[in-house]
């Protein structure tokens, strides 16, 4: 098995626009999360969204184009740049691939096409992928992921197979989705949003927040401090909608993630937890059935929302940053243990020395897809 | 330099399926998707009253899906965790996407409906092809501007040789409009290499495009 190293990555997020100035912004407890007013709803909505002023500042700071892009191509051109200024290398060559992983991109301009030179064709994912990939010229076509919640994790779990399989040497896999009234409206539908900020595992969990971020990491086939040691996904082949009741889906994959590395106790687990009532009851289920019930594990949604495509390159960046520091950050909105089977959810900051984690994610459709990470 | 073999394909496409090369199904041309999907349903005696909840796109799906079924031997080797699920499209949810937000374009009339925004998402047809055939396997769902044999092929490849994977159903599942398609195919990894090719072609990239220009 070759070793696949994660070079660097960028986040673009309510709480900073780097990686480092995320973590940082956790380590103080920060979130992201506050309420807005949405025309379509009678009362607030709390989420995790964007600042447009500072967003144009950094793009227009950052980008050199005279084209038009929309609100989420800006996010995603900032996080490649950002990664491409701190590790510059040769990404244009055709050993470079760039994978996009996203559950709706430009879904904005089906509802309200507010740009003057955008077509309404760049709804389609495809589309969207080309004009990133025309900005940056890189050689490949994108490759684009779309799976629900777990497009993310998928995403990089990919990126590690086909430099594996020597397909490519360098693969950058941005995660992305930004917040319409098309996803609120949707949720909200599902009586799944809750109007306060989301309290993964507790018992009082009442539903989830959505959020914005773009996300990227760039791996490659060079050694590196942080290395992918393994990952897979599996399907419930249960509900579309709703998590399985006896976590099939997840636990298949974390055992065949496992499978080459039973000896590997994870130090962590960067958890799906969305908070809601089904889905943090499966997880649970899950981890119990993998005897990893005592794992010190958190849920970044209190922090960030659930930023759906976004989210697992997200979860994973700032679970590397917490290897890097020797640092596991709490599982914000957590109080009073709420799952049957009873996980030991991070409550407090803490310095530990860290050298492997886990991260999971779960999603409609029934997807399931895992990783396990190490640090040399 | 390929391991791997292609076991059987079905096209689905202008009312009319096709399996290994053969029609084995058609309905008049005048005929809406709609009825055409149920004529198929019928013509599969799939008794899964479900089917009527879903949208095109999965619906388009589950029939390719019960077309390969057809093929002796193939149920057998589906149904296991070690058969991976690997389809595309161009135009992702667009149908289910213009649906759901025409549901909240003007506030007087605000009423989206959770039984359609759940299909607003690609995979979800994954997901009921995972339910109906009991398939627990590897899931990928992608985009890209047309149907592109080179990806799938890398894709299925990568992940035999990285996974315990060693059957896949691979495809495009494309529904837009009145511009609806679907190829879906099973590649089978040769674990013994002095293992006979038999009647089956190689999984190459020609191959492939042969199955879809067919």
């Amino acid at each position: 098995m070759n070793s696949i190293g994660i070079i660097g990555s960028n986040i673009i997020s309510p709480l900073g626009n780097s990686s480092e100035a995320n973590f940082e912004a956790l380590v103080k407890g920060k979130s992201g999360l506050s309420s807005f007013s949405f025309p379509f709803s009678d009362s607030p909505i709390c989420a995790s969204l964007l600042d447009q002023s500072l967003l144009e500042i950094e793009f227009s700071s950052r980008i050199k184009s005279t084209k038009e892009f929309t609100r989420l191509e800006k996010t995603v051109l900032l996080s490649i740049q950002n990664i491409l200024n701190k590790h510059p290398f040769d990404h244009k060559n055709k050993n470079t691939l760039l994978i996009l992983a996203t559950t709706k991109g430009n879904i904005d301009l089906l509802e309200k096409n507010n740009y003057t030179n955008i077509p309404m064709e760049r709804v389609y994912l495809s589309a969207f992928a080309e004009t990133i990939r025309n900005h940056f010229d890189f050689h490949h076509p994108c490759m684009v992921v779309s799976n629900a919640c777990v497009s993310g994790v998928m995403a990089i779990l990919w990126a590690q197979r086909l430099i594996s399989n020597k397909e490519y040497s360098n693969v950058i896999v941005v995660g992305t989705d930004l917040i319409s009234p098309f996803t609120l409206s949707g949720f909200k539908s599902f009586n799944a949003l809750s109007p306060e900020p989301c309290r993964p595992f507790d018992k009082n969990r009442i539903g989830i927040n959505l959020g914005e971020a773009t996300a990227s990491i760039l791996i490659s086939n060079k050694e590196s401090e942080i290395k992918i040691l393994a990952g897979s996904s599996a399907n419930d082949a249960n509900h579309i909608s709703g998590p399985s009741r006896t976590a099939e889906g997840l636990f298949m994959s974390i055992n065949k993630t496992f499978e080459q590395h039973k000896n590997i106790q994870p130090d962590f687990i960067s958890a799906h937890g969305t908070a809601t009532e089904f889905n943090d009851e499966m997880e649970s289920i899950g981890f119990s059935k993998a005897e990893f019930q005592k794992i010190p594990t958190h849920s970044l949604k209190g922090y960030y929302g659930h930023t759906l495509g976004a989210a697992g390159v997200l979860e994973t960046i700032i679970a590397i940053e917490s290897l890097k520091n020797n640092i596991l950050i709490p599982s914000r909105g957590f109080e009073i243990p709420g799952t049957s089977k009873e996980l030991n959810i991070i409550t407090k900051l803490e310095k530990k020395t860290l050298s492997t984690f886990l991260k999971t994610s779960s999603g409609f459709g029934g997807s399931n897809a895992t990783l396990l990470i190490e640090k040399n | 330099m390929t391991n791997s073999i292609l076991h059987s394909a079905c096209t689905i496409r202008e009312n009319k399926i096709t399996l290994n090369g053969e029609a084995i199904f058609e309905s008049d041309l005048t005929k809406t998707f709609s009825e055409f999907a149920k004529e198929a349903y019928h013509y599969f005696d799939l008794n899964y009253p479900k089917f009527f909840k879903m949208d095109n796109l999965s619906k388009l799906g589950m029939l390719s899906i019960e077309g390969i079924l057809l093929t002796q031997g193939v149920r057998n080797i589906i149904n296991s965790d070690k058969c991976a699920l690997i389809l595309s499209n161009h135009s992702s949810s667009i149908e289910s996407d213009k649906i759901h937000a025409k549901s909240i374009s003007n506030l007087v009339n605000f009423f989206p409906s959770p039984s359609v925004f759940v299909y607003t998402l690609p995979n979800i047809v994954l997901g009921e092809i995972a339910i109906k055939n009991k398939m627990q396997g590897e899931n990928l769902f992608l985009l890209s501007e047309k149907f592109e044999a080179k990806q799938l092929f890398i894709s299925t490849e990568t992940l035999f040789e990285t996974s315990s994977t060693n059957t896949a159903i691979c495809g495009w599942i494309e529904f837009d409009g009145n511009k609806w398609e679907s190829l879906v195919y099973i590649t089978q990894k040769i674990e013994d290499p002095n293992q006979k090719n038999g009647n089956f072609m190689p999984h190459t990239i020609q191959e492939i495009n042969k199955l879809y220009n067919a």
